[in-house]
């Protein structure tokens, strides 16, 4: 672990890697998880969650966790019981926007339509966009999406709803 | 400080309206709840005096362990209120130092 | 003095004390349960986020729905239940106990086994003021606004950027407080980088490399003075800078609370890892007395997973000397506890415990 990230203690997203982006051409298809957990800490909820076995993490429950996209049935269901709250989806629309599903747990829930800033993980503003959907889920983490423009989608991780 | 209305994942169920009185001030508070959160919400944070600088404590571990929110209650000295829970007609004071033990 | 009925006492229902009860019970074994709080669970009750671990550690479930399972698992016709309670002292060689109940009245039993689950204190740091009302250990906020449903304060300074700091930052957003910085002495963040993550990216700023100099106010809390720290931890001159906030609270670790094993005689040994003076114990958990066992936080500062297995390997270990289990299945589940243990503890962030494991190890008082 870079030494650097834990003195900001934030991640950019060169700090997760490409590598753990899918790719532009799979995310054109169909919704799929970015898994923005890079330090090794004993926890795999994702893996013993996902129902369609797309998640690893292995043995070695410190392991980090790999996602086999081909699996995926974009269910979401790994954003919501991730309990670091690291797991995000992200879909490229033909419109060229992206739409973003993130983890939710602050009073209140939006609603579909509601405008927002899109906030990076520094917490900085870097876009507007519009709620398109919220999944209220029993354990009480939702999935709430935001559509913003395409360029964003690695970058914005929070919504800012806007006073209506 | 006031109570949290709306929370994402917590529901605070509300018992039973009480009062106990504070120094001879009256305070609502519901059943279940520990002498300081009554207090706090009242807007009492000052809950002793320390016994040698007399400088004013307030709550700190809520938990039991650091005797900063030692009170008299209904006369016994040295009480922890931060897990004690309020009763009706409970009367809590400021105690004088490290407190007095009335005789019965 | 009481003819006692129980075979085993545990002092503290905490993660620690409510797993070993739930291991006594499944064996036959009568268990009184003593504990402060008004109710059982300890610090899991305001655990409003989910835990790490894997299944077997109740990864994924809330700390403030666990106590429920843990006491599913107990056997209620085995155990007696005194909250409100404490034990103020044990006196060997026959560990007479006393214990005040209800905070009401003395009773005296005494009992053959005896595991002290006791959990930690929060630490204080030295600043000038740090005694006024409004500043709050960070379980004190948890408490107030996670059991009692109480907002601790409009504006916050949090001080401490281990996994605690920023899990409590994370909740005082979700009551509606406003987390106005947060600041950690240390060059970087202790925690784990998910939970740094969630409350950066929703605003909250963390300065690392800074620490409180002073709180301002006469009453309460006003504001307070922070200030930057260089490579050696000394103060940068002209870098102090206020902040307007009602409340500070301090996360800078915790401390075993152990007077009673102190007092039972058990032997103490020094170890920074584990959160510095502890009392000595072997691998089954049992400290340098005979039929004194301890747990959980009280013998090392750790996460609630590794107490809640720290709390079944002492009763499990009970349960064998009590012969109330065959030692084949006692050695079996004793070893997949072992097991259960070494994964939580085999990442980068166990490494600190582990450390303190060995030491421990290297030096023996049976």
């Amino acid at each position: 672990m870079n030494n650097d990230i834990r003195k900001k203690g934030y991640l950019h997203y060169r700090d997760i890697g490409e590598s753990r982006f899918p790719a532009e051409e799979l995310i054109k298809e169909k919704a799929l998880p970015v898994i923005e957990c890079i330090e090794r800490i004993p926890c795999n909820p994702c893996e013993t969650s996902c129902p369609k076995g797309a998640i690893v993490v292995g043995e070695n429950i410190n392991d980090l966790p790999v996602c086999n996209y081909s699996l995926c049935s974009s269910c979401g269901i790994c954003i919501t019981r991730c309990p670091g709250l690291a797991i995000f989806m992200v879909k490229l629309t033909e419109k060229g926007s992206a739409v973003i599903s993130i983890p939710w747990e602050i009073y209140p829930l939006p609603e579909k339509g509601d405008r927002f800033e899109g906030l990076d993980r520094l917490g900085n503003k870097i876009c507007e966009g519009e709620i398109t959907s919220i999944r209220k889920i029993n354990h009480k983490t939702h999935i709430v999406s935001g559509e913003v423009s395409a360029e964003f989608y690695k970058e914005v991780r929070h919504f800012k709803i806007k006073n209506k | 400080m006031d109570r949290i209305k709306n929370h994402p994942i917590l529901d605070f169920e509300k018992n039973e309206k009480i009062t106990i009185s504070f120094e001879g001030r009256e305070i609502e508070c519901f059943r279940g709840e520990t002498i300081v959160s009554a207090l706090s919400v009242a807007g009492i944070t000052t809950l002793r005096e320390n016994v040698k600088t007399h400088r004013p404590q307030g709550l700190f571990c809520a938990i039991g362990k650091c005797s900063s929110c030692l009170m008299e209650v209904n006369g016994v000295p040295n009480v922890r209120t931060c897990i004690v829970l309020v009763e009706d007609g409970m009367t809590v004071r400021r105690q004088n130092g490290k407190g007095v033990l009335h005789e019965d | 003095m009481k003819t006692d009925s129980f075979d085993v006492l545990v002092i503290g229902g905490g993660p620690a004390g409510l797993c070993a009860c739930a291991e006594l019970s499944r064996c036959g074994i009568k268990v009184l349960l003593v504990d402060e709080g008004p109710v059982l669970g300890g610090q899991l009750v305001k655990q409003t986020h989910k835990f790490f671990g894997s299944r077997e550690h109740y990864a994924g479930v809330r700390g403030i729905e666990i106590p429920d399972k843990l006491q599913e698992e107990i056997d209620e016709k085995l155990i007696t239940v005194y909250s409100s309670s404490t034990v103020v002292g044990i006196y060997p060689p026959n560990n007479n106990v006393l214990i005040y109940r209800d905070q009401k009245k003395v009773e005296e039993h005494s009992f053959k086994y005896i595991i002290i689950a006791t959990g930690a204190s929060e630490n204080m740091i030295l600043f000038e003021n740090n005694d006024l009302p409004g500043i709050y250990g960070a379980g004190a906020v948890q408490t107030l606004m996670n059991q009692y449903g109480i907002i601790p304060g409009k504006n916050m300074l949090m001080v401490g950027a281990g996994n605690i700091g920023l899990i409590v930052s994370y909740q005082l957003l979700q009551a509606g407080c406003r987390v106005k910085k947060l600041i950690e002495a240390a060059p970087s963040i202790g925690g784990y980088l998910v939970h740094a993550s969630k409350i950066i990216r929703m605003g909250i700023p963390v300065q690392t490399s800074t620490t409180i100099l002073k709180a301002i106010g006469t009453e309460k809390v006003e504001g307070a003075i922070t200030v930057k720290l260089d490579e050696n931890w000394n103060q940068i001159e002209g870098t102090e800078e206020e902040i307007e906030v009602d409340t500070i609270c301090l996360s800078v670790g915790l401390a075993p609370s152990y007077k009673l094993a102190v007092h039972a005689g058990c032997k103490q040994i020094f170890i920074r890892e584990l959160g510095g003076m502890i009392p000595w114990r072997n691998s089954s958990q049992e400290t340098s007395v005979n039929g004194i066992y301890i747990a959980g936080d009280a013998c090392g500062v750790e996460e609630a997973s590794s107490a809640m297995i720290e709390g079944r390997l002492a009763g499990l270990n009970i349960a064998k000397c009590m012969k109330r289990l065959s030692e084949k299945a006692c050695n079996e589940k004793i070893d997949d506890n072992l097991i259960s243990l070494d994964k939580l503890r085999s990442g980068p962030f166990g490494e600190r415990i582990v450390e303190g494991i060995r030491k421990l190890e290297g030096k023996s008082y049976e």
